[in-house]
């Protein structure tokens, strides 16, 4: 028996630690090789002009602007038109002379809607690419993190979508378009009261989007003199809401205030009907998705939510009709923030008649561009006041609503 | 301007790499595949920026990061216990769920899914490290401890035991090794690596929130050590440098913007499934990978 054991020991201990010297002896050589490797391409590419390294206006009379948006990951469905919308605002505003008489041209990066992302990718677009001018067409969490990587780099960061709350106090080359989630809390809140309901469930996702404006919601209605039935929160990826509705209907709430995604919306109200509860849909800009009228038909009719884009100005009905043109098909959605972040970048460098960030985060309070979304006027923060559209499902069809 | 981009590059090295080398040490040396390290590198960025940002100095959030995020590891450790090969990574997955549930729904505390902004830069002794240059040289230091220190462990009794127990249990268990503790010290030691890179994170990248500690991290983290070589530190600091730098020359190449993030990902899937082909027990490692999931000993 023993010396059974002190085979194995040998075979075990032995084995193990004689692979381990051997292959420490290689790691010099594999790692020299690796960064030597990485050395040259990096700096062939440099020498070959492909890196992108060049100045920020580029040759040739062109502004480089980089552009940080999810092409990859759960918000790529965002990226895709955002990025569309820029491409389509681009192409008019080189045909009709570019910024100054200088032609646009957008470098993109990839953030994959994930924080730690946001930081390489607005890492690269103004440290190695050297970018002045960047749009942050953007999640919350990477906008966040991206930030301050501008800030110490004296880039202008202009926030197209955004909504987190805390992005105000970002720093001083940071503007954003969007109106914060506090807003939209606010407003459909009101709404809300005004509509006589003064017992509202309130049921939400748990994400940042969600928790936003969901918060400022209790609170206004708190504060108007309505009240909270329950609240409570759901997954994103969750398909099951009836634990919660049932729980709702336990309270006999007269209205219920859901944010969520397409998919979330779709299923909660189909389940309330299952349950048999009734009350009053609220919901937040996401519901503005064609797919959850077709889905559910005269079920959602009547639902009230709150709508991003000013959806009745002229500007508005210009950017759609260019957007079908090019694309044949509609805009997605917040492609007309992204449309807007480039004209309101553009009206931005007009006004300062610069390219020059410093003199562009000085001169951007003086802006008031008037856009697809709605106007575009900074306050000291660097933030717009845009009220939300209320809207309601009519016949089928997204309708401006109208309290009575 | 470049020199920027490459210390953010070294700064995220030297954080990834005390990751995957802790990690290491739980899945390469004492074979148990854990899925939620990303968890544990979560708890230490928590702590440590909650504990700052209370008032406290800056070290003493980071050995408090280090220190609550192995307490964690004990937790952990005492399912670990009863539990091995794919059952074990079941039970670790399920770990990191919950506490990405608890960092989302504890809003009074962590304030959810919105996240934590405006983490300041540490502190230590008067020493600013606001500059990058100055937070490198931080990460660098920590990181080379970590090395050192994890390698002392490593070469003594304590990692050829862990690696007996890697092999075969039961034969270590006949040797006089007690397993049982050895696992709870290779957890413990193993999170408590995880939480100080954790500090080290949340106070380079100023803002966290729940989703940036979910899954997707562990299986980087995993990708450093499978893609270095299971059981070889050295094998993470390189399976680390090279998972950062890759998709960083897929940068330069002027795709069309259309195709830019899709590409650039495939590309990436790409070169890893030809390494792991040609380099089945990773560049410096030891260990086959595939033999710590199938695990039937």
């Amino acid at each position: 028996m023993k010396k059974v054991l002190l085979i194995l020991k040998n075979k075990y201990f032995y084995r193990l630690t004689r692979g381990d010297e051997k292959v420490n002896r290689r790691i010099i050589l594999i790692s020299a090789a690796v960064i030597a490797v990485g050395l040259v391409v990096f700096f062939g590419l440099n020498q070959m002009g492909l890196a992108g390294l060049s100045a920020p206006e580029g040759a040739g009379g062109t502004v480089k602007i980089g552009i940080m948006l999810p092409l990859t990951g759960d918000a790529a469905l965002y990226g895709e038109s955002i990025g569309t919308s820029l491409e389509l605002a681009k192409e008019e505003i080189n045909a009709e002379g570019g910024i100054l008489g200088r032609e646009v041209e957008l470098v993109l990066e990839d953030s994959a809607c994930n924080a730690n992302e946001g930081v390489k990718a607005i890492n690269s677009l103004v440290n190695l690419k050297g970018l002045k001018l960047i749009i942050a067409a953007e999640c919350s969490g990477p906008s966040l993190t991206a930030a301050p990587v501008a800030e110490d780099a004296k880039a202008l960061y202009l926030v197209a979508v955004a909504s987190n709350p805390d992005i105000k106090y970002a720093g001083d080359y940071v503007f954003r378009i969007a109106p914060s989630d506090a807003q939209q809390g606010k407003d459909i809140a009101q709404i809300v009261y005004d509509g006589g309901f003064r017992n509202t469930a309130v049921l939400f996702m748990d994400n940042a989007y969600g928790e936003g404006i969901a918060g400022v919601f209790m609170e206004e209605i708190g504060r108007l003199g309505g009240k909270v039935a329950i609240k409570q929160r759901f997954n994103q990826d969750d398909s099951d809401f009836r634990t919660q509705l049932l729980k709702t209907k336990e309270t006999g709430p007269d209205s219920l205030f859901v944010v969520g995604y397409p998919q979330a919306y779709q299923l909660i109200i189909k389940q309330m009907y299952e349950l048999g509860l009734n009350a009053q849909i609220f919901a937040g800009d996401t519901f503005k998705e064609a797919s959850i009228v077709e889905a559910l038909g005269d079920k959602v009719e009547g639902a009230i939510f709150s709508a991003y884009a000013e959806s009745n100005s002229e500007e508005f009905r210009r950017f759609k009709e260019a957007y079908r043109k090019k694309y044949g098909k509609e805009y997605g959605p917040y492609g007309d923030y992204g449309y807007d972040s480039l004209y309101v970048l553009k009206a931005g460098i007009e006004y300062a008649k610069s390219f020059d960030p410093e003199v562009l985060k000085e001169k951007l309070y003086g802006v008031e561009y008037r856009g697809v979304t709605g106007l575009t006027k900074f306050d000291s923060y660097g933030e717009v006041d845009k009220p939300f559209g209320i809207m309601t499902v009519k016949d089928g069809m997204f309708v401006p609503y109208e309290a009575g | 301007m470049i020199e920027a981009y490459i210390l953010h590059l070294l700064i995220f090295i030297c954080i990834y790499a005390i990751l995957s080398m802790s990690l290491n040490l739980i899945t390469g040396y004492a074979g148990m595949l854990n899925l939620g390290h990303a968890a544990f590198f979560g708890i230490g960025a928590y702590a440590s920026v909650l504990i700052v940002m209370a008032g406290f100095p800056f070290w003493l959030g980071f050995i408090a990061a280090g220190a609550i995020a192995a307490f964690f590891g004990l937790l952990l450790s005492v399912p670990a216990l009863r539990l091995r090969g794919d059952f074990l990574a079941i039970a670790t997955l399920a770990f990191g769920e919950i506490i990405r549930s608890i960092l989302v729904n504890w809003t009074e505390f962590t304030r959810g899914p919105l996240g934590i902004p405006g983490i300041p830069k540490p502190e230590i002794f008067g020493i600013a490290f606001d500059s990058l240059w100055m937070y490198f040289i931080l990460a660098f230091i920590i990181a080379a401890v970590a090395y050192f220190v994890l390698r002392h462990l490593l070469n003594s009794n304590f990692g050829i035991a862990l690696k007996a127990i890697r092999e075969n249990e039961s034969v270590a268990a006949s040797l006089g090794k007690n397993v049982n503790l050895l696992k709870m010290q290779a957890f413990v030691v193993g999170a408590f690596f995880a939480g100080l890179a954790g500090s080290l994170f949340a106070h380079y990248i100023t803002f966290i929130d729940p989703g940036t500690f979910v899954l997707g991290e562990t299986i980087l983290m995993l990708l450093m050590v499978a893609l270095g070589g299971m059981g070889s530190l050295e094998g993470s600091i390189l399976g680390a440098i090279i998972l950062i730098l890759l998709p960083e020359p897929l940068r330069f190449i002027g795709l069309p913007s259309a195709v830019v993030g899709p590409l650039r990902q495939i590309i990436y899937a790409a070169i890893l499934i030809v390494l792991v082909i040609k380099k089945p027990r990773g560049l410096l490692g030891t260990q086959w990978f595939g033999g710590i999931v199938s695990d039937s000993n």
